[in-house]
């Protein structure tokens, strides 16, 4: 007993990785563990360069591909105005094609919602209700989450992915990132992060290998005091098969044109 | 009589529940710090059910596309108020009372609810409904 804590203690003082970690590196790429164990302190400030250049690598491989098709299982938190936690479950379905075409699906128990964009006007389209909006639209995926969110109050969903690779991939605002080792999602390799930015600390599972893929993503949200999360699980489809239907709203029978309420011109 | 008036208190209760409001502070992008309260507040008054302007939430209650599973309590109460005070031109409900009927006029959409004329827009993407002129 007192020899376990004493030797707890002096792991502790010398900030030698726990048992857990020692675990891990016996499969993990030793090097850069030892590096980032040696730094011992996560405080804000501490960035692993292997962990930005992941999150690069990433990002290059993802600006890479002109089609892609990715189905996302998510989890997330809302928090009530009495304080209380209740998690939301949903999928969005998100398929793309370089440079301007998008079409986006997010099904909810709640909410069904569907988007089409296809480099002049985007539509938004819900299922149930059966009304439809169409707006003017960049002609750039890029550009889209941008206008919809500042004049329409509309979050494009997965906009990150449309981010990272780009200039605007938000790397500037990272203060901390670690390399938290190997792990395995959905039968897929991958190597886990986690970043710490203004407000928000989130962690990113990327798969190992030819296709450095975003398997799933946690983002924890600091300012509300229950720090609630949002999580997403990504299977992806790289060869898939768009045509240019897939990218048109025709609407159906019965479907009702609406306009937005726009939150700024 | 006296077990109505205490249903209606009950029922008045439920539906100021704030408790089923969402705060939406919840955030699922990284590189997109997204604060709906500040953008929708300054063009949109949500005129909620107690005369009182509340900042524009997502709402459990009523981020829904059906409301059939959602507590009847709560739409009951917006009733009551809505018959004391009439709802003004150009405030944005979340949900609409019961019983409307679709009316489409000159391509144009509107939710009839008694003498209350709505016309569905999208607030990002929810719907909601803001008060018109009768047409």
């Amino acid at each position: 007993m007192r020899w376990s804590f004493v030797v707890v203690a002096a792991v502790g003082l010398l900030g030698l990785p726990s048992s857990g970690w020692s675990q891990q590196e016996k499969q993990g790429p030793p090097q850069q563990k030892v590096k980032a164990d040696t730094k011992h302190k996560e405080t804000d400030g501490d960035i692993d360069p292997a962990a930005i250049a992941a999150l690069e690598k990433m990002g290059a491989f993802l600006r890479g591909q002109q089609t892609i098709a990715v189905r996302v299982e998510t989890e997330t938190d809302e928090v009530l105005d009495n304080g209380q936690k209740i998690q939301l479950n949903g999928t969005s379905l998100l398929s793309a094609r370089r440079p301007d075409r998008l079409r986006a699906e997010v099904i909810s128990d709640r909410k069904h919602r569907q988007f089409f964009y296809d480099g002049k006007t985007l539509t938004l389209y819900s299922p149930r209700l059966g009304y439809y909006a169409t707006v003017p639209a960049p002609p750039r995926i890029r550009d889209l989450a941008d206008v919809l969110s500042k004049r329409y109050g509309v979050e494009l969903p997965l906009a990150d992915l449309f981010y990272w690779g780009t200039n605007r991939s938000g790397v500037d605002r990272i203060r901390s990132a670690i390399d938290v080792g190997p792990s395995r999602i959905d039968g897929a390799d991958t190597e886990q992060y986690a970043f710490r930015q203004p407000d928000l600390d989130w962690q990113i599972w990327i798969e190992r290998g030819p296709k450095p893929l975003p398997r799933k993503l946690v983002l924890t949200t600091l300012k509300e005091p229950s720090q609630p999360q949002h999580v997403m699980k990504l299977t992806w489809d790289l060869k898939p098969e768009h045509t240019e239907r897939s990218f048109i709203f025709v609407p159906p029978k019965g479907a009702k044109k609406i306009e937005f309420l726009e939150v700024s011109k | 009589m006296k077990w109505a008036s205490i249903f209606g208190v009950l029922m008045l209760l439920a539906g100021n529940a704030d408790a089923r409001y969402v705060r939406n502070t919840t955030r699922t992008s990284i590189n997109r710090d997204v604060d709906v309260n500040r953008n929708v507040n300054r063009n949109v008054n949500v005129d909620r059910n107690v005369n009182r302007n509340v900042s524009y939430h997502r709402d459990i209650d009523v981020d829904v596309d059906y409301h059939h599973y959602h507590p009847v309590a709560r739409a009951a109460a917006v009733t009551a108020t809505a018959a004391v005070t009439a709802a003004a031109i150009g405030s944005v409900v979340n949900s609409l009372p019961p019983s409307c009927t679709t009316v489409e006029q000159v391509g144009v959409t509107y939710q009839r609810c008694g003498s209350t004329w709505y016309q569905p827009r999208y607030v990002g993407t929810q719907v909601s409904y803001v008060v018109v002129t009768p047409p």
